[in-house]
């Protein structure tokens, strides 16, 4: 189930990585371009690119997710999501710098960027230009949420011994996807903010959108990794007082699969052997 | 009634951006333009929209707060003060004097006739004073 969770999520985020691209007529990977240029031979050409590098991304993020489940368990089952998260910068900022050298090549680039600068001085500035402190503060609050989650799951025998017990707990809810969610989730926008924070095409109206996004984006996964956390207590208290009465197998562990759940409502059939 | 008061910079001039935007607001503060209490941008805001590193504007910022014309608070960018004009000090005559007879001879050499220079000595002489407004 939660293979499937997670290869619908990376899926998920493979289509909206696609629509990105077409989100506005003026707005074309973080620049702001007339409708011709966009609609232009070359233009065209990048945002084929980029949706070939998004639909190779998700492929690989899929297969090197299933590769880890098969290779290393159900722990690494937010590998894909993960790994598709971080792809994302890196093709829209390929894509970005593209959109950039064709701009350039451009008279409109020139005349937009012309030696002679102005500025307002008593208009306050509508725009919303996001400080670091903006940046980093859903970062805290999930590794706030993340490091209670693991001094709940520890109690105090240290880091390494709680995070196994972290890892392990993962059982089928699907936690795990939503921590690779969370963390993804937070390293794309905190990498796209910072794309942006030194951009001067940030004086936009679709590149605004992009910041509030982002930062919504941010606070999202923050309050994705809090519950997170409370969840996973909730899960690991029911989880051990459901097991208490179930053997475990010698060799790994784990609970024999071949009992009955007790609270299922039928009688727990005795181990063979 | 809002003012619309903008800040100009030429980024292929010889003078560096940091004295463009010194001189300008400055020539702002002293005609009047730009007001005691007056908010001005945030010094990453303001270098966004002139297309220079912010730390060009903090230190334009920071000179223009050192002559006691802006009062700079972090954060918040920097405020106008009622700045009071101090005693003229013979130095600062003689430094007038200097760039006045530079410039001159730079304009003349450049063909102005000296009426023109005149009258536009006169009329900015005039355009510049507080009692002007």
């Amino acid at each position: 189930m939660n293979l499937a969770i997670a290869v619908g999520a990376t899926l998920i985020l493979g289509l909206f990585y696609s629509w990105t691209s077409r989100i506005n007529g003026v707005f074309f990977f973080g620049r702001t371009v007339s409708p011709e240029l966009r609609a232009s031979a070359e233009a065209r050409a990048i945002t084929q690119q980029y949706l070939i590098s998004v639909a190779v991304s998700t492929a690989a993020a899929i297969l090197c997710g299933w590769a880890a489940v098969h290779v290393g368990g159900s722990h690494y089952i937010s590998v894909g999501p993960f790994l598709e998260c971080i792809a994302f910068p890196f093709i829209f900022a390929k894509a970005n710098h593209r959109v950039r050298a064709l701009l350039l090549a451009h008279a409109e680039w020139s005349a937009s960027t012309g030696t002679v600068r102005e500025a307002a001085l008593l208009e306050q500035p509508q725009y919303w230009v996001p400080g670091i402190g903006s940046i980093l503060l859903p970062v805290v609050a999930g590794a706030i949420g993340l490091c209670a989650a693991l001094t709940i799951a520890g109690h105090g025998a240290g880091f390494a011994s709680a995070w196994a017990k972290l890892s392990s707990s993962m059982d089928g809810q699907g936690y795990s996807t939503i921590l690779g969610l969370g963390t993804g989730m937070i390293c794309a926008s905190v990498g796209i903010l910072v794309l942006f924070r030194t951009s001067a095409r940030l004086r936009t109206r679709m590149a605004q959108y992009t910041v509030r996004a982002c930062i919504t984006l941010e606070w999202i996964a923050a309050t994705l990794l809090i519950p997170y956390a409370v969840l996973r207590r909730l899960g690991s208290r029911d989880h051990a007082h459901r097991n208490e009465s179930r053997p475990a197998c010698r060799d790994c562990g784990r609970f024999r699969s071949d009992e009955l759940e007790p609270d299922s409502g039928q009688a727990v059939r005795p181990a063979r052997g | 009634m809002s003012r619309s008061v903008t800040l100009q910079i030429d980024l292929s001039s010889p003078t560096p951006a940091y004295r463009q935007i010194v001189d300008g607001l400055r020539t702002l503060l002293v005609s009047g333009e730009l007001r005691p209490g007056d908010s001005l941008p945030t010094v990453r805001s303001l270098g966004l929209d002139l297309g220079v590193h912010f730390s060009t504007v903090a230190e334009a910022y920071r000179t223009l707060s050192e002559e006691g014309w802006l009062e700079l608070k972090r954060h918040h960018g920097a405020f106008v003060t009622d700045r009071r004009s101090p005693a003229p000090s013979p130095a600062a005559r003689v430094e007038f004097s200097t760039r006045l007879r530079q410039l001159i001879a730079q304009v003349r050499a450049a063909g102005l006739p000296t009426k023109d220079i005149h009258e536009e000595l006169t009329a900015s002489a005039r355009e510049l004073s507080p009692s002007a407004k």
